[in-house]
């Protein structure tokens, strides 16, 4: 879980925010372990979550957004 | 960050628009045969969702003449934006407002779909209990916990059965581990927001006038069930008293495509994005990638 959370943590460093489809398809993370990291990264960091509209046709499409409110060191990782 | 698109995701891509037109010819043919209006409300239940889902109506649905049908598919969300989202869907269907679920509408999707006049199943959808889910960092321990208020009450029972028994100092070690008694007690309220919405809900339509019902089903939903994933069936919420229809004939097969196109829309979105992540972490730092697990050491580069 350690190496998940680092890569996470260095990819959500990179691009300033990351989505929840985009935690869902990396390749190592299971289904399961979504929520923990999203959980991890919102109470490990200065983040905001943010409902980004995709698209409005043919319907309605959205995604949850972790988005860095700041340049945020990360934490040492146990 | 580079983008890049090869021959595959432009494939993939095409089959994505393919299926979109599939689904919207599937709600234009559903639109027909039930002779009113049909709105698509697939994914989770955000607080902003519901600026996005008002912009929509208001832009495509003012001529729905009162009645209106919304096909969810959710696994809940906010559950005061989903009370909101049902208050907004009832603006349009005010004559009657039908909810479908093909597959899930769970937590606070369940609620969302109370506020209707009628829900319409199909044999495998489901509904959720209410109990609000809490994800707290547990201030002695310092990691996440994730509970349902109700299970508060289970742990009292299991720190009581201890002292019965005589077991004090195991009774006395659970006592210490647990919270605040405040924010146990404001979490055990929170049991309230659900409940109190369902009955505004409930009574305002499905049960308009019966008080007394809604409270016994708004019961049910928050405190009856020992899971919050627990799975109630169109058989289930027909007995609890709730108006509800199975789906059959002709509306199921229109349905059932919409919700297994959508399903194979979202697989194919997944396999592009899991091919733009695996670029992204090319790119990132080598100390990291020596840190990846098995499965992607063949990822190439490093920004160095």
């Amino acid at each position: 879980m350690n190496k998940k959370i680092k890569i996470l943590t260095a990819l959500l460093k990179y691009k300033g925010e990351i989505s929840v489809d985009e935690i869902e398809a990396i390749p190592f993370i299971k289904e399961s372990e979504v929520d923990a990291i999203v959980n991890w990264l919102i109470s490990n960091y200065d983040v905001e979550i943010i409902t980004q509209k995709k698209k409005s046709n043919p319907f309605l499409e959205w995604v949850k957004v972790i988005k860095l409110k700041k340049s945020v060191v990360p934490q040492p990782i146990n | 960050m580079k983008e890049v698109k090869g021959k595959n995701t432009k494939n993939v891509e095409t089959k994505i628009k393919e299926i979109e037109k599939q689904v919207e010819k599937k709600r234009v043919e559903l639109e027909k045969l039930r002779k009113r209006k049909c709105y698509l409300f697939f994914g989770e239940i955000t607080r902003s969702i519901v600026e996005d889902v008002f912009d929509d109506l208001r832009n495509k649905y003012t001529d729905c003449n009162g009645k209106l049908d919304v096909v969810v598919n959710s696994g809940g969300g906010d559950i005061d934006a989903a009370f909101n989202l049902s208050m907004l869907f009832r603006r349009f269907g005010n004559k009657e407002l039908i909810f479908i679920i093909p597959r899930w509408a769970k937590s606070a999707a369940t609620l969302m779909v109370c506020g209707g006049d009628k829900l319409i199943m199909t044999p495998i959808a489901e509904l959720g209990p209410l109990d609000p889910q809490i994800i707290e960092i547990n201030p002695i321990e310092r990691r996440l916990e994730q509970f349902s208020p109700l299970h508060i009450e289970s742990t009292l029972n299991l720190i009581r059965d201890e002292f019965k028994k005589g077991n004090k100092e195991l009774a006395n070690k659970l006592i210490e581990r647990l919270q605040f008694p405040l924010t146990l007690g404001s979490f055990l309220k929170s049991i309230e927001i659900g409940e109190q919405y369902l009955i505004r809900l409930l009574s305002s339509r499905i049960l308009k006038n019966n008080i007394k019902q809604a409270k016994e089903i708004a019961d049910r939903f928050t405190k009856g069930y020992a899971d919050h994933g627990f799975c109630i069936t169109v058989d289930e919420a027909k007995e609890m008293g709730l108006q509800v229809e199975e789906l059959a004939g002709r509306e199921l097969d229109i349905i059932w495509d919409i919700f297994r196109l959508y399903d194979k829309k979202r697989k194919l979105e997944k396999k592009i994005r899991k091919e733009e992540m695996l670029e992204m972490i090319k790119e990132l730092p080598p100390e990291l990638l020596e840190v990846l697990p098995k499965e992607l050491k063949n990822v190439k580069g490093g920004k160095r």
